[in-house]
C-alpha cells in the first residue's frame, strides 16, 4: 500500500451516483436501514419543470421512507383517469373513465412537481446520519474485484462494494460497467409545460388521444395542471416557437377548453421521443436504476414509478444481503436484480410502445385493435379494474411499495 | 506433502486435505467447482446468525448482529464463511489443516479488507492450546474427518460455557448417496468428482450422539434442500440430505 493516498479518501458501504428522484429515495432506503451511504450528485438545479403523477405503490414507498410528509401538501390527487379519442379516424374509441374508487382507492397517486418532490427527498436525506450527501460531480467510475471506486471532480475517491447508478440516460456509471443500451427513437417530441386554468380540474386527468400522440392534462393542487404534449418534431419546433400568449391559445384549442383559459408558467421541457433499456442492470459491482437503466416516452406516468422501484428493489437486495454478512456487490445479487427488473420494465416499455404506435399508425386494423381495447374497458368493469391495479402497481412489489420498511 | 510431516494427529484424513487442496484459487470463483458451497452459503449464514442472535439475545435486523463474538469455523476451506460471519461483527479464527486454503483464505481476506484470523491448524492443536470460542462451527466438514466422534468432543471442548456449536454435514441415506455423490458429483457435475465418499456421512443420530457425548445439549436440528424452480437452498424439515444442528454447553 505505497500509493500515496488523495486528499480526501472515503470508503463507504455503497456509493450512489445521482440525486434524481431514484437515486436519492435509493440512498434514504439503504441509510435508513443502517448502510452507510455516500450519494454524490450536484444539487438539481430549480428551473426543471417537469411534474411526476407518483401512483399508489409509489407513495406508499415514499410514506415508509418518512419523505411523504415533506411534500404531501404540495401533491394533487389523481381520482379519476380520462382517456378521449380525439383522432380523426374513421374507428374511433369511445371516452373511458378510470375511477380510483372502483378499485377501492382513495386515488391513483398524487401528481406533483419534481423539484417539490427533490426537496422533500433531500430533507429527508439530511436527517439520516448514515447518509453522506456529497455535492459534486463524478469523474470517474473504476470497478475493481472486490469495490468500485467513485472518483470526484475534487479528487475525493469514494470506494465501496457497490456502486448504484442513478445517473440519468448519459449513465457514467453504466459505461464504466461495460453496459450497452439498446433501443429506438419515435418520430415525436414531448413538450411539458405547466398551466393554470380558469376551470377547475377536479381532480381529473385527461388524455386526448390524437394521430401526433397523446395530449395529457394532469392536475396540480389548485387552478394548475401540467401538460404534456406529444407531437412530430416539426410541430414541437413550431410550438415552442411561440410566445406564451399564443401557445396558450393553441393548447386551450387542443384541449377543447376543457379547463377553460390557459396562462403558461416559465419554463417548457421539450423531449425527444425514445426507449433505451440498459441490456443488464446490474453487472460489475453497478446496479442501474432510474434512467441510467430505462428511458420511456413520458406517456402512461410509468417512467419515475419505475425508477422508484428500481430503488426498493436493489435496496432491498442489498440490506438483505448485509444482513447476511454478504458482500453486496457480488455477481449473484447483481443478477437477481437483473432478473426482477427484468419484467417489470420490459412490460411498461412494451405497454408505452403500443399505445403510441396504436396511435401514430394509419393502419386500420391497429386503430380498431386500440378502439376495440379501450371499448372492451369501458364496457368489462372487471377488466378495467385488472388494468387500473396492474397500471398503479404490479402484481409483485418490492417491499417499500407494500408499506413494509427494510 | 510437507502438511502431512509438519502435523500429527488423528482427526484429520489427509487423501480429503489433499482433495480440497487441489482447488486451491478455484475457491472463490462462485461458478467453479465451489459453486454448490457458494449457493449453500446464504442458508447456512442465515442459519448460524439467527441461532446466534436467539442465543445472545441480537436483532438480525442490524448490520452487526454478530458484533463481539468470537467464533472457529473449522475447516474454513478459503474463507467463504469466514468472511459473511466477519462482515456481521463476528470476531473470527478460520482453522483449515491445509496450508493451501489458508493461503487462499488470507489473500481473499485482504482483498475484502476483513480482518479474519486464519491459522493452518486442527481443531486438537486448538483444543490443546486452550482457545475457546462463543461459537464453534463445524460446517460442511464433519463428513470429511479420520473420526466423528473424537473430532465432535475436541470441537465441544473449545465452546464456551453458555456457547455453541454448529455442525452441518450430509446425512447417510440412499436419498443422500443418489443426490449427494449420483447427482452432484456425476450427472450435474457440481462438485469433483471424490468430493465426497457415502460411507464417511454421518446421521443425525450419530452426530447427536457425538455431541451429548462432547456434553453438549442439542438445542435445534434443521435440513436443507434444495429448490429446484427458485435455484437456491432452503431450510427444511427433511434431514435426509443436508442437515444442520446446532448443540449448547450449559452455561
Amino acid at each position: 500500500m505505497a500509493k500515496k493516498l488523495p486528499s480526501k479518501y472515503l470508503k463507504a458501504g455503497v456509493a450512489i451516483v445521482g440525486a434524481g428522484p431514484a437515486g436519492l429515495t435509493a440512498a434514504i432506503a439503504l441509510a435508513q436501514a443502517g448502510l452507510e451511504t455516500a450519494l454524490v450528485a450536484k444539487r438539481a438545479p430549480e428551473i426543471d419543470n417537469r411534474t411526476t403523477a407518483l401512483l399508489a405503490g409509489s407513495v406508499t414507498a415514499l410514506e415508509t421512507l418518512g419523505v411523504w410528509q415533506h411534500c404531501s401538501a404540495l401533491a394533487a390527487p389523481l381520482r379519476v383517469m380520462r382517456i378521449i379519442d380525439d383522432t380523426v379516424r374513421l374507428l374511433r374509441a369511445p371516452e373511458v373513465s378510470f375511477t380510483a374508487s372502483d378499485i377501492n382507492l382513495n386515488a391513483f397517486g398524487y401528481n406533483i412537481e419534481n423539484r417539490h418532490l427533490v426537496a422533500a427527498l433531500e430533507h429527508r436525506a439530511a436527517e439520516l446520519p448514515s447518509l453522506a450527501r456529497i455535492e459534486d460531480t463524478a469523474r470517474t467510475v473504476e470497478i475493481g474485484e472486490t469495490k468500485a471506486g467513485v472518483t470526484l471532480l475534487d479528487g475525493t475517491i469514494i470506494e465501496a462494494p457497490l456502486v448504484i447508478g442513478a445517473d440519468g440516460r448519459k449513465s457514467l456509471c453504466r459505461a464504466a460497467a461495460g453496459i450497452d443500451t439498446e433501443g429506438w427513437r419515435y418520430p415525436q417530441t414531448a413538450l411539458t409545460l405547466t398551466l393554470r386554468h380558469s376551470r377547475p380540474h377536479r381532480d381529473i386527468s385527461t388524455e386526448f388521444h390524437t394521430e401526433s400522440g397523446p395530449f395529457t392534462l394532469v392536475p396540480l393542487p389548485g387552478l394548475r395542471s401540467s401538460l404534456v404534449c406529444v407531437v412530430d418534431h416539426m410541430n414541437a419546433e413550431r410550438l415552442s416557437a411561440l410566445d406564451d400568449a399564443t401557445l396558450a391559445h393553441e393548447i386551450e384549442r387542443r384541449a377543447h377548453s376543457i379547463l377553460g383559459k390557459f396562462v403558461i408558467e416559465p419554463g417548457r421541457g421539450i423531449f425527444p421521443l425514445a426507449v433505451e433499456t440498459a441490456k443488464r442492470f446490474g453487472e460489475n459491482r453497478v446496479a442501474l436504476i432510474g434512467e441510467a437503466a430505462h428511458v420511456i416516452p413520458p406517456i402512461g406516468a410509468q417512467g419515475l414509478n419505475l425508477g422508484l422501484r428500481d430503488a426498493a428493489t436493489i435496496s432491498e437486495l442489498a440490506i438483505a444481503a448485509h444482513r447476511s454478512g454478504h458482500d453486496i456487490g457480488e455477481p449473484d445479487l447483481l443478477t437477481r436484480y437483473d432478473t426482477l427488473r427484468r419484467i417489470d420494465i420490459t412490460s411498461r416499455t412494451f405497454a408505452v410502445d403500443l399505445l403510441n404506435r396504436t396511435l401514430l399508425s394509419g393502419f386500420l386494423p391497429f386503430q380498431g385493435a386500440r378502439g376495440f381495447g379501450l371499448y372492451l374497458m369501458e364496457r368489462i368493469a372487471p377488466l378495467r379494474r385488472v388494468i387500473m391495479r396492474e397500471g398503479v402497481a404490479p402484481t409483485t412489489q418490492p417491499r417499500l411499495m407494500r408499506g413494509e420498511a427494510l | 506433502m510437507p502438511i502431512r510431516s509438519k502435523i500429527s494427529d488423528r482427526t484429520v484424513d489427509y487423501a480429503e486435505v489433499d482433495q480440497f487442496a487441489r482447488l486451491g484459487a478455484q475457491w472463490w470463483n462462485p461458478s467453479g467447482p465451489m459453486a454448490p458451497l457458494h449457493k449453500l452459503n446464504p442458508v447456512r449464514v442465515g442459519y448460524i446468525r439467527d441461532q446466534a442472535a436467539a442465543r445472545y439475545k441480537r436483532d438480525v435486523k442490524k448490520l452487526d448482529s454478530l458484533a463481539g463474538l468470537r467464533i472457529l469455523d473449522i475447516g474454513c476451506g478459503g474463507g467463504i464463511l469466514c468472511e459473511p460471519l466477519a462482515r456481521l461483527g463476528a470476531s473470527m479464527v478460520g482453522a483449515d489443516p491445509s496450508e493451501a486454503n489458508i493461503e487462499v483464505a488470507k489473500s481473499h481476506a485482504v482483498l475484502s479488507e476483513l480482518t479474519i484470523d486464519y491459522r493452518a491448524t486442527t481443531a486438537e492443536t486448538l483444543a490443546e492450546a486452550g482457545e475457546r470460542f462463543d461459537i464453534v462451527l463445524a460446517m460442511e466438514v464433519v463428513e470429511h474427518v479420520a473420526d466423528v466422534g473424537l473430532f465432535v468432543r475436541r470441537c465441544g471442548e473449545m465452546v464456551k460455557p453458555g456457547g455453541q456449536m454448529i455442525a452441518a454435514t450430509i446425512n447417510r441415506t440412499l436419498k443422500s448417496f443418489a443426490l449427494a455423490i449420483v447427482g452432484a458429483e456425476y450427472v450435474l457435475r457440481w462438485l469433483p468428482r471424490g468430493t465426497h465418499q457415502w460411507n464417511k456421512f454421518v446421521t443425525p443420530d450419530e452426530l447427536e450422539a457425538a455431541m451429548t457425548d462432547a456434553g453438549l445439549c442439542i438445542v435445534d436440528e434443521r435440513g436443507v434442500i434444495y429448490n429446484f424452480f427458485a435455484d437456491r437452498w432452503q431450510l427444511s424439515d427433511d434431514m435426509d440430505v443436508n442437515y444442520m444442528l446446532t448443540a449448547e454447553r450449559a452455561g
